[in-house]
């Protein structure tokens, strides 16, 4: 693991198990950058996410890999860069992003909520596979410092 | 994940260990879950104090779990953090989920459970009343009242019927699966659901229209769902209430209670 004054680099394996390790690893920055208590978990919840549909689609389960991981802090912008070996599959092209508002049980969706949460948490969403490698990045505006998220 | 169980007045109360519930989780809370409604415990209370962090994976086998239990109890939830609630405003589920801040709160929201194996046997040992005399004997039980004790254990406050009109509140229903029409006279009612008496046979999760006025302004037609059936005694419940029908039973509720 690599930490500067505004980045941080490391690798995960790429199991469901070992994805808590994201947060364990960002929080205490996460915490420096004013974002509130709700604010902090919204972003680990998309960096979870985003590792979870990694290793569901890109690996499909194949738990010998590794996903990197990179954050870094530029200005106003908190920049966070998943890139994984697996198969190119860029789930936020499906995702409808009007969840449906229905208060009827039966008809509510259960699965497939991971991308709609990233995109309605982080202000920017981007993926792209280049060398045979898939970037994931994710970009969340910090906070001011009189607004808590 | 570990969870712990204890059985409080006829509610399995569920309290999970540990801070998240996330995709390493999930297969088993639900699978846990599942059991435990197989077992025939279909009003959970579940406290989630200790959580801190739910992913979407985590979210969905609570989905799933509620859709376990929903048409035959009830799963409320207790201890909900303010992350986890943010997930829930998030993904639109903070208005399907009943949740209350605390176990004793929680256990209010629980509308009274289906008639119990007490209550089977005694109903088996009784010889059912002829169809044209059921009215009559409902009319009769309604004068004592003895659903009111369940009173602080519903999800909403009630109140009965006469103490809103002096005359019967009667009821117009309409089966939506069959067409078939009937009436039924309401004994009390909630902005959550009402108690009413009818000759008509209804099951639990019969799906009906039911259209009656309050004074010369108010009129509700709303659609309901059968909770309790017990021998021409009906438990219902609204569905998707509109908002102006919600008021103002919250509201005359409110009224009542406070003049009563």
């Amino acid at each position: 693991m690599t930490v500067t004054n505004h980045s941080l680099s490391f690798s995960i394996p790429a199991r469901l198990e070992d994805v808590h390790l994201i947060g364990r690893s960002i929080n205490p920055i996460i915490d420096r950058l004013g974002f509130d208590r709700v604010g902090s978990y919204h972003v680990e919840l998309s960096l979870v996410e985003a590792a979870n549909n990694i290793i569901t689609h890109a690996y499909q389960g194949q738990n010998d890999q590794w996903i990197e991981f990179s954050l870094k802090v530029t200005g106003a912008e908190l920049i966070c860069t998943f890139i994984d070996q697996g198969a190119s599959y860029n789930y936020f092209e499906d995702i409808d992003m009007s969840v449906r508002k229905t208060t009827d049980i039966s008809n509510l969706a259960h699965d497939r909520l991971g991308g709609t949460i990233i995109c309605t948490v982080m202000d920017q969403v981007f993926f792209e596979t280049r060398e045979g490698a898939n970037h994931t990045t994710l970009i969340k505006q910090l906070p001011d410092k009189n607004d808590g998220d | 994940m570990k969870l712990k169980t204890e059985m409080r007045e006829g509610v399995m109360i569920i309290t999970l260990e540990g801070e998240r519930l996330d995709a390493p989780q999930a297969e088993g809370f639900l699978t846990a879950m599942q059991n435990f409604v197989k077992a025939g415990n279909v009003n959970i209370l579940l406290d989630m104090s200790s959580i801190t962090f739910m992913d979407s994976t985590g979210l969905g086998s609570i989905i799933r779990s509620l859709k376990e239990v929903y048409s035959r109890g009830q799963l409320v939830f207790c201890g909900v953090s303010e992350q986890v609630t943010s997930l829930l405003k998030l993904t639109h589920l903070d208005n399907v989920f009943t949740i209350a801040p605390g176990c004793e709160e929680a256990l209010g929201r629980f509308m009274a459970p289906p008639a119990g194996e007490e209550d089977k046997d005694k109903a088996a040992k009784e010889a059912p009343p002829a169809e044209e005399n059921l009215f009559s004997q409902l009319r009769m039980e309604r004068e004592d009242e003895s659903d009111q004790t369940d009173h602080e254990r519903r999800r909403y406050r009630r109140v009965t019927s006469k103490n809103i009109l002096d005359k019967e509140i009667i009821a117009g229903c309409r089966s939506i699966s069959t067409g078939k029409k009937s009436s039924g006279i309401v004994t009390n009612l909630s902005a959550g659901g009402l108690c009413m008496l009818s000759n008509t046979r209804y099951q639990v999760d019969d799906e009906l229209l039911v259209k009656f006025n309050i004074g010369a302004h108010f009129k509700l037609s709303e659609r309901v769902i059968v909770r309790r059936a017990d021998l021409g005694k009906y438990g219902v419940e609204f569905i998707d209430i509109s908002e102006s029908a919600r008021t103002f039973l919250s509201q005359l509720v409110g009224a009542s209670q406070l003049t009563a």
